[in-house]
């Protein structure tokens, strides 16, 4: 069939010749659409406009995307400057999302490009289903973890109206992974859970009693003495009073162990989990995950099936496999979860259970049973009126086998976990 | 300020790292969307200040490029190209802006990036690269030994050939790179690159099988007997592994060989640990079975740095490169620090030990004990670098004390990387068919070079329409006849190379002659962050550059690396 021919722009090809790589490449889909009419439809949702973020943004740009909203939380800060390349020393303190489309929008006045200088979860969940997908460029897996659970939850509730493909990145240092989400047809963010790893964990016993190494005497000064001293504020990362104070306070107590020197930018890296960044891997990353966007949209070569890694350390090694589901999956599984543990443990234990498993990394779960309050974070007087359980032993609690209903910021839903005693460790 | 804004990146490569990509001096051939985005990531991360170059060197460069040009703002970099802002510019070169049409490229480019970070300078020449090189006398090696790195984007193949040959004489680290569609090609050439700082992730130098004697001291000081069960549970794991092994060697009479223990003895030994533990999960005892696999392995020479140690010139310094470089006067410091006495046939140790269930006190005086034996061993190797300045008629301070330290602490990590010409290659054939086949990558290889040669031919990129080039698309059958004259020519090239086995994939020569050799925004991103970050790699000489050849397939989300 002769379709009327465009200039040849580079992209145009791909949306104009025929796919040597997908079988069933169609340049006029049923609705009568061809792969330009798509991808000028498409309305993309980006989350975070940090250093993924500014690269995905570019990237769609340049790629005939058309549609554009991006969200983000932050304002501007000066360490951004080495790599979130549309913001200027000027821009400092400026709203992220805004400072970002404004610059994309100068470059490209072709684009829709609409800011939201807001939290994810401000947003309701008719803004979610106006999109045909998002790409996600986020550092937190907190966040990740509740628009995957979104996400899933929509597919659920109203089949394919609410099926959104998420691409998701992430870098670390000189390494980085992306991956592709079709949420309940591959694995979701929630199946591969302990692919992220954990945050490192130092032992309260050791940073309170035999710190060994200059990190836990800054985790001592940070997480128990500032609170310490001042209950009603919160120790800011950002701020340099606030390290100095850590600095000084870890300082004096590595001297009085022989452990070694406490720097400024080692202490401000362990309070605020400081993770390396650079311009280049965020390139790599970002791009291969609005290469992923343009094929969903387009459908001009395969889908990356399911996950990327990248490792710039010895070589530029990128591979891609596929990730397999987890039928036991707490989002887009079973959603049921199963925690064993004596019958002795107090219901704090359980709930520290529940945090630094790797299956579970809850962040401030509450916790029921049927009609009864086990523990609730909040409100304030849910949460003193619960707080005696904690101390309780979950066997004077409940019976084994019981089936708990957990809440959780990290999850959109409440998740079921069954709870098994073992026998008491002698 | 500084550190503050260059926080993220200090934690990984430090000031050292920092300093010398400050210090470098970059010269980019191509001014497309593809050297865009790798300059892009390498002006953000504050490479090629100019208060660190000093006009003089910049000035050398661009003097020699321009060919007696009026002299005019000098920058760390330089960009050639004469090409004019094209549509196709504006659609995808990201530092082109919306009203540049018909300006010049390489101008365009070099304004844009320079707003990115003030620290950072660059200039344009707006000639052609064939015609300027074809201007300088190729026997004039002066033009690239005062760059730090030179990148080729989207050169054709003569431009490449006589960049590669006058960067490796003047051994400066050349990256040529050029994309078709989703599809790009990276290959780094340079003679020799040397890796002292390379970040190789390794287990811990521990040595607790035949323990240096102050180690051997500790361990024995410590009578496992006569402790509580509280002090028990604070003895450091590998107080305890190293008892028990000794213990064990002696009552089964058993000998730890070369490769450490069987599995069947080794589960023994973890039995017998558990059993001396005060309480089933002590926490020391367990970390000291979990370890016993690891650890309980006799010294072993690394063979990449046997390697190392053997090359000819570590030997015998072959020319005036090895005869006064750092690297190679530090290598045969360190052989003859192997040999010695104090060394006894292992490496200097690091003297870093992991985080271990321990008391304060035993932590840090075990650490202490590592980090003595370590400024020993550095003591003793500044020695034997002494000999070797002398010996070369070199100034004592010739290496610095900074330098012999860090070379001392990474001497199990040293990385040596050797290439082969890149200008030999393209005239000629790959060096080593066999790792482009046992990388999968034969075939994307082919129909890169198989696309220059129909160029070289037909005065056009496979897809490519004649005469309207660029302003309409071909149809379907123009595409595909091109496709299999394309598979034709690679057929052929494998043939002459010997590598007639190797068949083309029709598929891939139909997504090649697809892409009409275009540059897609998503893979001249892709390739030049990895551009980016293996020039990083280069200019710092922290972490390991790719040995050579680096294939971007973007269809299926892969790179495909070789040593050609």
């Amino acid at each position: 069939m002769a379709l009327p021919i465009t200039r040849d722009t580079g992209i145009s090809r791909y949306l104009q010749l025929d796919a040597p790589h997908v079988k069933d490449f169609e340049l006029v889909n049923d609705q009568n659409e061809t792969p330009s009419d798509l991808l000028r439809k498409a309305k993309v949702l980006v989350i975070g406009a940090g250093g993924l973020g500014c690269e995905i943004l570019k990237n769609l740009a340049m790629s005939g995307f058309n549609d554009i909203h991006v969200i983000d939380m932050d304002t501007i800060d000066i360490s951004n400057l080495n790599r979130q390349f549309l913001f200027r020393k000027d821009d400092v303190g400026k709203p992220k999302a805004e400072v970002a489309a404004a610059f994309i929008k100068r470059r490209s006045p072709q684009v829709n490009i609409t800011p939201h200088f807001k939290r994810i979860q401000e947003m309701s969940e008719d803004f979610y289903l106006s999109f045909t997908l998002i790409v996600c460029g986020l550092d937190s897996i907190e966040a990740r973890r509740w628009i995957n659970a979104l996400i899933c939850g929509l597919v659920e509730e109203r089949g394919f109206e609410g099926f959104k493909p998420i691409v998701d990145g992430g870098t670390e240092g000189l390494r980085g992974n992306a991956r592709v989400i079709l949420p309940t047809v591959n694995a979701c963010l929630d199946c591969g859970l302990d692919l992220y790893g954990k945050k490192t964990a130092y032992p309260i016993c050791t940073i309170a009693n035999t710190p060994r190494l200059p990190e836990h005497c800054i985790e001592w000064a940070s997480v128990l003495e500032w609170p310490r001293v001042f209950p009603d504020k919160k120790l800011d990362g950002d701020s340099p009073d606030d390290i100095n104070w850590v600095v000084e306070k870890a300082s004096a107590r590595a001297a009085e162990f022989n452990i070694g020197q406490i720097s400024y930018s080692l202490a401000q890296g362990v309070v605020k989990n400081i993770i390396p960044a650079i311009a280049s891997t965020n390139a790599i990353v970002a791009a291969v995950c609005t290469n992923e966007a343009l094929k969903i949209v387009t459908t001009c070569n395969p889908l990356l099936d399911n996950y990327m890694f990248y490792s710039g350390l010895e070589g530029a090694y990128m591979f891609s496999f596929p990730y397999e589901r987890n039928p036991d999956c707490l989002v887009c599984g079973k959603k049921e979860g199963a925690l064993t543990l004596p019958a002795t443990s107090t219901l704090e234990e359980l709930i520290t259970a529940l945090k630094e498993s790797p299956v579970f990394q809850l962040k401030a779960p509450t916790l029921t049973l049927g009609e009864a309050k086990l523990y609730f974070q909040n409100p304030r007087e849910l949460e003193a009126l619960t707080r005696p359980n904690l101390a309780k032993s979950i066997g004077s609690l409940f019976d084994s086998g019981s089936i708990l209903t957990v809440t959780d910021p990290t999850l959109t839903t409440s998740l079921s976990v069954v709870v098994t005693f073992t026998p008491a460790k002698q | 300020m500084r550190p503050k804004l260059y926080d993220r990146q200090l934690r990984l490569w430090q000031e050292s790292g920092q300093a010398a990509l400050e210090c470098a001096r970059i010269c980019v051939f191509g001014s497309s969307a593809l050297a865009s985005e790798a300059l892009k990531n390498l002006v953000l991360p504050g490479g090629m200040n100019h208060q660190r170059n000093s006009k003089h060197q910049m000035y050398h460069v661009y003097h020699v490029l321009t060919a007696l040009l009026p002299k005019l703002g000098i920058g760390a970099f330089v960009v050639v190209d004469d090409g004019v802002v094209s549509e196709q510019d504006m659609a995808t070169n990201f530092f082109v802006g919306p009203d540049d049409g018909g300006k010049l490229r390489a101008q365009c480019i070099v304004q844009g990036l320079c707003e990115l970070n003030p620290d950072v300078s660059g200039s344009a020449v707006t000639r052609s690269p064939a015609e300027l090189l074809a201007s300088i006398d190729p026997a004039d090696v002066q033009l690239v030994p005062s760059a730090t790195l030179v990148i080729a984007c989207a050169q054709p193949d003569s431009v490449v050939c006589d960049l590669s040959r006058r960067c490796w004489l003047a051994r400066v680290p050349f990256i040529a790179a050029d994309s078709a569609g989703f599809f790009a090609r990276l290959r780094t050439s340079i003679p020799e690159h040397a890796v002292v700082e390379s970040h190789v992730e390794m287990p811990f130098d521990l040595r607790l099988v035949a323990p240096f004697p102050a180690l051997r001291s500790f361990i024995d000081e410590i009578d496992l007997d006569a402790l509580d069960s509280t002090d028990l549970g604070h003895v450091p794991f590998l107080v305890i592994l190293t008892k028990a092994l000794e213990k064990w060697s002696l009552d089964t009479g058993t000998v730890v060989g070369p490769g450490g223990l069987p599995l069947a003895k080794r589960k023994l030994l973890q039995r017998q640990i558990m059993s001396m533990a005060p309480t089933p999960d002590e926490e020391n005892f367990t970390e000291a079975s979990n370890n016993a696999q690891q650890y309980c392995v006799p010294y072993k020479f690394p063979p990449a740095i046997a390697q190392i140690l053997d090359d000819q010139a570590a030997v015998a310094p072959v020319d005036d490169h090895t005869k006064a470089d750092k690297f190679w006067l530090l290598v045969r410091a360190l052989k003859a620090y192997v040999q010695s006495d104090h060394a006894k046939g292992a490496l200097p140790l690091d003297g870093t030990i992991p985080d271990m269930k321990a008391d304060t006190k035993r932590y840090i005086a075990l650490q202490r004990v590592y980090k003595q034996k370590a400024a020993q061993d550095i003591a003793e190797f500044a020695g034997h670098v002494s000999q070797v300045l002398a010996a070369a008629s070199l100034p004592p301070d010739y290496i610095s004390s900074d330098e012999v330290a860090a070379f001392c602490r990474n001497a199990s990590r040293l990385r040596l990387l050797r290439f082969t010409p890149l200008h030999d290659e393209l005239e000629g054939a790959p060096c080593s068919p066999g790792n482009l086949v046992a990388a999968e990558a034969v075939g994307h290889y082919v129909l890169f070079r198989a696309s220059n040669r129909f160029e070289t031919k037909h005065g056009r990129y496979p897809g490519v329409q004649p005469e309207t080039g660029l302003a309409e698309l071909p149809d379907a059958d123009f595409v595909k006849k091109d496709a299999e004259e394309l598979t034709g020519i690679a057929n052929t090239m494998l043939s002459e190379w010997g590598m007639a086995d190797a068949k083309v994939d029709d598929e891939l020569a139909m997504e090649f002659a697809r892409s009409g050799h275009c540059e897609l925004h998503n893979i001249a991103a892709i390739a030049g962050g990895i551009i980016a970050q293996e020039a990083i790699k280069l200019a710092t000489r922290q972490y390991v550059p790719e040995n050579s050849l680096c294939i971007v397939d973007g269809v299926k989300a892969r790179n495909f690396v070789a040593k050609i």
